[in-house]
Parts: C-alpha cells; structure tokens; sequence
C-alpha cells in the first residue's frame, strides 16, 4: 500500500491529468463514488506546477495524450521528483495506443487502463493502491 | 438609412437566437450528462422530456458515453435510450438531410444493436461518404458481426478512401477468429490491390493467425511487389522461425523497398547466423535500407557493441560508417546509463 502522508479517516486523494472534460467529469464521478477525493489537471505543462508546488497525492491518474507535455514527460517528472517519485501512477491510454504500455511500464507507470474503460476494471485497478474511506 | 437599421436589427436578432440557444444546449447538457452517467448505475424509472430540438445534444452525449465506457454500465445507457425514446427518434434521423444527424444516429443505432435498422444501414455502407459508410459498416458490425463481415469483407478489399487504422478498429469489435477467417477467404483470387488491402488489413488486426495466409500468398509464384511488401510487413509482426528461409531470400531482392521490410522482418525472427547478411545489407544502394539494417543489428542483443563499434570505424565505405554511427552511439549511451544503475 502506498498511503504515504494521510490523514487517518481522510478520503484517499487522486489526481486526475486528462485533457478530456467530460472525461474528467465521468471519472470523478465513479470514483467520487468510491470514497475518493479527486481533483483534476486539464494539460501536461499545468501538472508540472501541480508536481513542483503541491504535496503529492496517494495516487495519479494520468492521461497519456496531453497537450503541451505528454503523459510520459509527466510521469518521467514525477518518479524524478524527490518527493513525488513514490507516488503511484496508472496511465490513462486510448485502445489505438496500446504499443505504448510496455514503454510507460518502463519509464515507471504502476498500471494502465485502456480507454475506452470497464467502471469495474478502473475501481478495481485504482482499489490496488488504495483503500477508500468508508 | 432604413435598410441598414433593418440590417441591425436582423444581425442583433439572429445573434440572440443563437446565444439563446447555445445555452439552452449547455444546460440540456449539464442536466443529462450527470442523468445518463448515473443511468449507468441504476436505470431511473422516468426521465425528463426530450424536446426534437434537444435530440441532437442528447446523442452526441450518448455517444460520447457508450464510446467512453465498457463492460455492464453500458446497458444502464441503452436501457435510458429507449426509456426516453430516443431510439425510436435515432431511426428517424437516418432519414435526415443533414450528414451530422444521420452519422450520430447510425453511430448511436449501431451501439444499440438495434436490428430493425439493418437494411438502412446496409444502404449507408455503400456511400460515396466515407465518414457515413464508415461509421455504418462499423455499427453493423456491433449488431451482428457475422453478417456483416460478409457484407464487409469485399468492400475493405474495394475501398481505397477506407483508412486502414479505422478499417482495422471496426474489425477489431468483431471476433477476431472470424476476421481472420474472412479476410484469409477473400485474398483467395483477389486482384493485387485488393490483396494488398486486406493483407494489410491481417497486419493491422494483430493476429498471428496472419502467418498462414501471408505464407500461402509468399509461396505463389511471380508474386507482385507491393504485395510481397504487403506480406514482409505482417512478417515484421508475426513471424516465427519458420519463415526465417522464406524473409532470408528477400534480402537480396532487386526491388529496395522488399529489401527493407525483409531487413525489418529479419529484426523479429533473425538469429547470429544473419549477422554477416544484415552487415552486406549497410552497404545496400539505399539509404532506408542501409539505416534500417544498423537499426536492427543494434537491436540484436548477440551483435556487441565492440562488433559495431569496429564495423563504424573501420568499414571501406563512408556511407556505412555514417549510418551506424546514430546506433553506436546510442548503445554507448545505454550501457554508460546501465553502468551508472
């Protein structure tokens, strides 16, 4: 479990990075639903700032396809990062880019899902890391 | 004077007919996309009306939701379609003048699996629009796979503005045994475009039940270039030892561009025995091909890094040493990071 600075009783957080609004709204909702806080960078070059200015989440949600930095560029910045390096990131990647999961494994990714996404699949991926509030 | 006050008053109206309703459409989709995602969950027993008006926001937002998501929640959405009456509406809208309604309602249609559309969809196939034709042939195969794939089979063998990536997306909804299957039955007396698409059709689908139709097509005689090509690609894929005789010949092909899948069909299967060919192939007359080979001779672990590092410096030929030096490069790269941990 990587729960690392939480609050006891305090809703686990995820950060979301994805471009897609409606995606951001459809992923909060089912893991709002979960026990989860979730809050959302809509481009790569914001979740940089995210990464230098703010303390890390339990868990990130990142979208592969990003504009400005890629999703990759992202997540190289966060397991380079001497506070955020620990933090465990599931790639968010589209069907049509499945070439790039054994490369995000590598660069450090803990997981990936693909999108279009199983609601179950996701809960059930994101719940390995995590154990929501009750 | 009057005509431009007229003129005013025209601009002014027909500017707030439309910001009306822009956000009349904004807030038809804030109220029903929150409605649809918790469809998903639990199927509501009554649904707001849908006014004719709102039908377009309503399935570009079903749309966007069934696109979106997989697995159970996806009956949740269906059940609230027809729930709201918005299946009944999607048919009726096949019959639009306007290319945006027909194409959501046929993606929307075919997302449903709703069978009583079939006949339109099968006429929808067939038009000159590739979008529309498409996005029917795809919905097609989401009702019923099978069928369609006989329907659809000779259309991606005669179609040339059907792009290979959603030609190869369509088919991957169907079962993949059967893709193959058709696929294998249609280059059989296929014309040389024709087999050219759907072996690359076979490529694209990511199956190595390609393998044995790509070595029936590569043992005919006087097989023609592009489809040899074709074939060397899919070998790039999928091959196997088996077929390291079969690529090994091609290697010496006076066509450069069978010379060049071959040397990448050899950076899948080929063994320490290849080496001194791959070494023949960066002096090749072309540059793709000479680049192509020091890529996969870098990439074989057997071939060290003192091999190429010799090879770039003491090679006859300039144009070899330059080619490798990118790849020498780069292997001194990764074993300095390999080094450092």
């Amino acid at each position: 479990m990587h729960m690392h600075g939480m609050q006891p009783g305090a809703r686990p957080h995820i950060w979301l990075v994805e471009d897609d609004e409606d995606m951001v709204t459809l992923l909060r909702f089912y893991l709002e639903r979960e026990g989860y806080r979730v809050t959302a960078t809509t481009d790569g070059r914001l979740a940089k700032d995210v990464i230098e200015g703010t303390e890390p989440p339990q868990l990130a949600l990142l979208d592969v396809m990003l504009p400005y930095v890629g999703g990759d560029e992202v997540l190289t910045h966060i397991r380079r990062h001497p506070v955020w390096k620990g933090v465990p990131v599931i790639m968010l990647t589209a069907l049509s880019a499945e070439h790039s999961i054994a490369r995000m494994l590598d660069a450090g990714a803990s997981d990936y899902i693909v999108k279009p996404f199983n609601p179950q699949e996701l809960t059930a991926r994101v719940r390995r890391f995590l154990t929501p509030a009750a | 004077m009057i005509l431009a006050v007229v003129i005013v008053f025209v601009i002014a109206g027909v500017q707030q007919a439309t910001i009306a309703r822009q956000q009349r459409s904004e807030q038809f989709r804030e109220v029903w996309f929150r409605l649809l995602i918790k469809s998903m969950m639990t199927a509501p027993d009554e649904l707001p009306p849908v006014r004719s008006s709102d039908a377009q926001d309503f399935l570009r937002l079903w749309n966007y939701l069934s696109e979106s998501i997989r697995g159970d929640d996806r009956n949740g959405l269906n059940a609230t379609m027809r729930l709201a009456g918005m299946d009944r509406v999607a048919a009726k809208m096949l019959k639009s003048y306007r290319l945006d309604d027909r194409l959501m309602a046929v993606v929307a249609l075919g997302h449903l699996r709703e069978r009583t559309v079939w006949n339109a969809l099968e006429r929808f196939v067939v038009s000159r629009t590739p979008e529309l034709s498409l996005a029917a042939a795809r919905s097609l195969i989401r009702i019923d796979a099978q069928a369609a794939l006989a329907i659809l089979i000779p259309l991606v063998g005669a179609r040339t503005d059907w792009s290979f990536v959603k030609v190869a997306t369509m088919l991957s909804e169907a079962d993949l045994g059967q893709v193959v299957e058709a696929l294998a039955q249609a280059v059989r007396g296929a014309s040389i475009d024709a087999t050219v698409r759907f072996v690359r059709c076979l490529e694209a689908v990511g199956s190595p039940g390609a393998l044995p139709v790509v070595r029936e097509i590569l043992a005919r005689e006087n097989c023609d270039h592009q489809v040899v090509v074709a074939c060397l690609r899919c070998c790039s894929r999928y091959a196997t030892h088996q077929d390291l005789g079969t690529v090994r010949v091609y290697l010496a092909h006076p066509n450069h561009l069978i010379r060049l899948h071959a040397v990448l069909a050899l950076g899948r299967i080929g063994t320490e025995e290849d080496e001194p060919r791959l070494i023949d192939r960066l002096a090749d007359d072309e540059w793709w091909v000479r680049y192509r080979a020091a890529g996969v001779l870098a990439g074989f672990s057997f071939v060290s890094s003192d091999t190429l590092a010799r090879l770039h410096a003491e090679h006859p030929l300039q144009e070899v040493r330059d080619v490798l030096a990118p790849f020498v490069a780069r292997r001194a790269q990764r074993v300095l990071q390999t080094t450092n941990g």
